[in-house]
């Protein structure tokens, strides 16, 4: 090419035009081009960069959730009830699973082989996870530390480490297994409360799950250049209850035993309060569940009675008993109260002055209200009596009359005074409401059915609630289980301090209503329930179910409480549908009452006063009087009321029966052996069935001593129905044996 | 027709000038040379801030490439200053324009043809020289400036003819760009078309001439893009207005910009204190490190780095304008104005204001041939400095 013929010099200054189109081109580029640019940077970075900041966070930052360890639960004596371990949730990471090797799948085999015998996890189970293409795959969960400890090595051994991983939780333990299991509740997979106390108090103990926020690069490994921020787990808080583990535990022993020897078919329940506080000390409900394994059915009745069902049925009656178990008797079934009722209808009475001690009441066997009649227990009538007496008698026809006295108005006022009309908001969840008329729609029929118990349905917490504040001066109190929020060192950071919410009726009144219970329990329908020295107060209720058509479905109760001059507890038993040889309240639910605060009151300190005749059928401990000669073992026993029988040709006692420290009727023959091989075997005789002086006259001849339990020494009309060693069972002779007793006679 | 001015100008200092010195003895233009120091100081400081985590996940060192570009820094410097000493009239002697430009249209070719011999590689931009490898695109660049500076500085008076202004240019620009664009490296084609374009029109071509070239460019652009020769360049074009509908893939690169950017904020996370640059914005330290500039220093970094290069354009502007001759004058206005394109365009593309075109940030971005290419040109503008009427207007 050639440019010569027009060519100018190279060195020739530039042109105006050049020079103008430079500036011209030199302003866009600065003004348009990085004008640009500029509102490029302004728009990203301040109008829409705190969207963007939000979205980079979520992809930097990892969080890993650090577990608070779960509060404990203690009973009132600092007994642990509920408590946390730490332990290990195995998972893996499928999607990291190399998978290329499809032939062999080499490593899919590896993990599923390794961690089924390691975890006990079907091995074809972790197969089908380790197919899976996420990247959190849950193995097995609350693997103990020595389980972990072994997968952790293998993980190691085989260079797993990015798919195999574990993640530190914990595991709640229950040391007394199913005691108090209804009321403690228990926890789920993530330990979350599900029943109970657990539920109730969940935001308490769960405490607030730490965290450590993270920063991790886009392959997902934490940064060398530390960016972490940790706010520390706090710890749940503790929980001190009002629960007793050994007031549980007797109530429940003999709640069990009255379950299953009544063949009750609707569980039952039992509460133990205090009436002046409303601390539940004791709540039971049997057949009940053990919170370590929640979901599977232990009681081998319930099991058997499964199994009879058609095979198809039994999956959906297992889980639906299982439900059923869990559930607080106390609290969430209501029930007819029946006689137990008439506590209230009568404390309203007389504080209305409806009643008076005095007042006098007749009987012929029925009563007829407005065209109804109801029929008393006793066809022919209780005949004249006084306020006391229909207690006693738990007359029908009087309360009916009592109740017609007060009138659907002011009966509705103290049913409502009595807390009937709503929950009693203990703090337990899942607390059922009462059943009721209210006097708008209560007309005179059902007004007298009300009277005596029938015909509406409450719940064992509300019915113990009323009968404590009749009895404690007249104060409703709410009843609760939690005593105390203690932090995790132990400081108590909350005491929950009794709430009285008003006044229902007069000391007065409340003081009438102890004496005529106290009667009741020593000479009327309550008498199994009696306790020797601790004046036992209380009524006896056997209720119809309305919803249910078999008039064998009955309900057994017994409400009472302990001493009669200054009530400190109460307790009610609950027997739902004993088909035993009684239904009625006095034979199946008072003795159990009987029993349960017989062991229980002592124990709480409760001062026993005896009358002459409980003093002299007072057992005496058994002193120790081995290694003794004969003569001064023979001294120290008589002086101490207990008879001698010396068997052997030694001189000094190296054997005696009973030992030292049991406990025995006064004027028991204690055996003592003077020689090593000497024994003297008896048998043991059935006591079933017999009065309590054809008892100990048996006793006497087999050579044993016998503890009469239930009555009053030398009581009679009671029968004996159970004995504490089996007939026939050889023992050695002075072995003491306990008889209980019940009255037959007596009903409602 | 020369004016008589030019003649008088002619007269009295073009013949004079006409055989260039050796060394330059006039004064480097302060103000220009000042900005380029703080240019390359702030792109290394960031470029260390920006590629430590890259380099420590991918090349085992923090230092792997601070070290390297730091080298390069000091050699480009060193070169650029010796450089502004040479007299830049010898690039328009010794045929040295036609030899740049022949040289480059040979490479260019050259790395079309690599691929035939090795077909594992990816892309034809990159010429292996053992021990380093270069874009030749860099040097068809820097030949296009060179040549329209020398053509159009001694043949103005054409400019405004069609067959010298549009066809002739046209034609030795279009064979340089067609060669880089099928590559394929539309960014880089882009830039020195542009460039081109712009030293046309700064050498007189008539806007009438230009209008009827851009409309039938325009239609060579539609037939490019019906036909499907660039694509993927219209993939990027669908990414560009909506990067989250492949967040994952072709949007990626995009979105962990942009959430760089947004994390910086006003004031920014502080210097060093990105986390986007954890391997979260791909190759921090290369096309995308003005968004890393963005999350450590905010708006404002971001706004001052724009600042300085608008200011680079500006003083370049004004040392072209008096240059003591016009191959000064358009030598400096076209390497002034790639660095300022160059620039623009990769904020633009960083903010997502255009397509994403993989396009370096000059002095931040990472790539020891093109900052020795870089400050090379900055000493030719330098030399040019020393030469100009600056001093003796005042």
């Amino acid at each position: 090419m050639d440019f010569t013929k027009d060519a100018s010099t190279v060195m020739g200054t530039p042109t105006k035009s050049m020079t103008q189109r430079i500036m011209a081109i030199g302003l866009i580029i600065a003004i348009v081009g990085f004008g640009w640019a500029g509102f490029g940077l302004l728009f990203q970075s301040i109008i829409k960069g705190p969207g963007y900041a939000a979205k980079a966070a979520d992809q930097q930052l990892t969080t890993v959730s650090l577990t608070a360890k779960r509060g404990t639960i203690y009973d009132c004596k600092g007994e642990i009830l509920a408590t946390s371990a730490t332990v290990w949730t195995v998972y893996i990471t499928p999607m990291d699973i190399d998978k290329d090797n499809s032939e062999s799948d080499e490593q899919a085999r590896l993990i599923s082989d390794g961690l089924s015998e390691i975890l006990g996890v079907e091995r074809e189970k972790i197969y089908e996870m380790t197919q899976k293409n996420t990247s959190y795959v849950r193995v097995k969960t609350k693997v103990e530390e020595n389980v972990a400890k072994k997968v952790r090595e293998f993980i190691s051994e085989n260079s797993l480490g990015g798919i195999i991983g574990l993640e530190e939780s914990s595991k709640r333990y229950y040391p007394n297994g199913s005691l108090a299991s209804t009321v403690i509740g228990f926890v789920g997979d993530d330990n979350q409360g599900l029943a109970g106390i657990e539920y109730q108090y969940e935001s308490v103990l769960q405490g607030i799950p730490g965290k450590l926020v993270a920063s991790k690069n886009a392959l997902g490994s934490d940064m060398p250049f530390n960016y972490e921020t940790m706010v520390e787990a706090e710890q749940g808080k503790s929980l001190v209850l009002t629960i007793d583990e050994y007031v549980q535990g007797v109530a429940e022993k003999y709640l069990e035993e009255a379950v299953v020897s009544n063949a009750a078919t609707n569980r039952g329940c039992c509460i133990i309060m205090n009436v002046n506080t409303g601390e539940i000390l004791a709540m039971a409900t049997k057949q009940d569940f053990d919170p370590n394994d929640p979901f599977t059915i232990k009681d081998q009745t319930i099991l058997d009675q499964i199994a009879e069902l058609p095979e198809e049925e039994q999956k959906d009656a297992k889980s639906k008993k299982i439900e059923e178990l869990w559930k607080n008797k106390a609290i969430t079934e209501t029930y007819e109260p029946g006689s137990v009722f008439k506590i209230i209808t009568g404390s309203a009475a007389m504080e209305e002055g409806k009643a008076t001690e005095n007042s006098t009441f007749d009987c012929p066997g029925y009563i007829v209200i407005s065209g109804t009649r109801y029929n008393c227990h006793k066809h022919e009538g209780h005949g004249h009596q006084n306020m006391t007496n229909i207690f006693e008698n738990s007359c029908n026809p009087a309360f009916i009359e009592i109740g017609q006295r007060l009138g659907a108005k002011t009966f509705y006022k103290y049913f409502k005074s009595y807390g009937f009309t709503k929950k009693t908001g203990i703090d337990l969840p899942g607390e059922m409401e009462a059943i009721y008329y209210t006097d708008k729609n209560m007309g005179p029929v059902e007004l007298a059915s009300e009277s005596f118990g029938q015909t509406f349905r409450v719940t064992p917490i509300q019915l113990i609630t009323a009968v404590a504040a009749s009895c404690n001066g007249g104060r409703y109190i709410i009843p609760h289980v939690v005593k105390e929020i203690k932090d995790n060192n132990g400081n108590t950071i909350e005491t929950i301090e009794p709430t009285v919410v008003h006044q229902v009726i007069s000391e007065k009144t409340s003081k009438a209503i102890c004496d005529m219970l106290f009667s009741t329990v020593n000479n009327g329908s309550g008498k199994n329930a009696y306790v020797a020295g601790y004046r036992m107060c209380g009524k006896t209720g056997t209720s119809q179910k309305i919803d249910k058509k078999d008039s064998t479905d009955k309900i057994a109760s017994f409400c009472g409480f302990a001493p009669a001059e200054k009530p400190e507890y109460a307790i009610l038993v609950m027997i739902d549908e004993p088909h035993g040889s009684s239904y009625y309240g006095s034979a199946v639910a008072s003795p159990v009452a009987g029993s349960i605060m017989g062991e229980v009151l002592p124990y709480l300190g409760v001062e026993a006063i005896y009358t002459d005749d409980e003093y002299n059928s007072l057992n005496i401990t058994v002193p120790n009087v081995v290694g003794m000669d004969i003569e001064r073992a023979s001294s120290t026993l008589t002086n101490g009321k207990l008879d001698v029988r010396v068997v052997g040709n030694g001189d000094k006692v190296v054997r005696q029966a009973p030992a030292a420290g049991v406990s025995t009727p006064q004027g028991s023959k204690v055996v003592l052996y003077t020689e090593e091989e000497e024994t003297s075997k008896v048998t043991v005789p059935d006591f079933s069935s017999m009065s309590v002086s054809g008892v100990e006259s048996t006793a006497k001849g087999a050579g044993l001593n016998v503890v009469i339990s239930g009555v009053a020494d030398g009581a009679s009309g009671a029968i004996s129905y159970k004995q504490s060693v089996k007939a026939g069972e050889e023992v050695e002779a002075g072995t003491v044996i306990t008889v209980w007793f019940r009255y037959a006679d007596s009903v409602e | 027709m020369k004016s008589a001015e030019d003649k008088k100008i002619d007269g009295l200092i073009g013949k004079e000038l006409d055989k260039p010195v050796l060394v330059s003895r006039g004064k480097v233009d302060v103000v220009f040379f000042s900005m380029i120091l703080i240019l390359v100081a702030a792109g290394l400081i960031m470029l260390f801030s920006a590629s430590y985590a890259f380099a420590y996940y991918y090349e085992g060192s923090s230092y792997a490439f601070i070290s390297k570009q730091l080298k390069f820094a000091i050699i480009g410097l060193v070169l650029m200053y010796g450089i502004s000493f040479v007299d830049y009239r010898w690039l328009a002697k010794l045929h040295i324009p036609w030899i740049l430009y022949g040289a480059s249209v040979a490479m260019l070719g050259l790395v079309l043809a690599l691929p035939v011999l090795d077909p594992n590689l990816p892309y034809k931009r990159w010429l292996p020289l053992g021990f380093t490898q270069f874009q030749p695109s860099e040097i068809a660049k820097f030949s296009i400036i060179v040549l329209f500076a020398y053509l159009i500085s001694k043949y103005y008076k054409k400019m405004e003819k069609f067959t010298f202004g549009i066809l002739t240019l046209g034609a030795l620009l279009g064979i340089v760009c067609a060669l880089v664009v099928v590559e394929p490296h539309l960014s880089a084609t882009v830039l020195i078309f542009l460039i081109g374009m712009v030293m046309i029109v700064v050498g007189g071509a008539k806007f009438k001439h230009l209008l009827t070239v851009g409309g039938a460019g325009v239609g060579l652009l539609a037939i490019v893009v019906l036909t499907g020769v660039v694509s993927y360049a219209s993939n990027r074009f669908k990414y560009w207005i909506d990067p989250w509908a492949d967040a994952q893939g072709a949007g990626y690169q995009t979105i962990q910009s942009l959430l760089a950017i947004g994390s910086g904020g006003l004031f920014g996370r502080g210097l060093g204190q990105s986390r986007q640059k954890y391997l979260w914005v791909p190759e921090p330290h290369n096309d995308f490190i003005f968004s890393i500039i963005c999350e450590e220093l905010g708006f404002i970094g971001g706004a001052c780095v724009i600042l300085v290069f608008a200011l680079l354009v500006w003083r370049g502007v004004t040392i072209a304008m008096s240059a003591p001759d016009r191959f000064g004058t358009m030598l400096t206005v076209g390497i002034v104005f790639q660095v300022g394109l160059q620039a623009m365009f990769n904020i633009l593309v960083v903010t997502n204001m255009i397509p994403n075109t993989g396009i370096s940030l000059p002095f931040f971005s990472y790539g020891g041939t093109s900052l020795i290419m870089l400050l090379a040109q900055m000493g030719v503008v330098l030399s040019v400095s020393r030469s100009s009427a600056i001093e003796k207007r005042q």
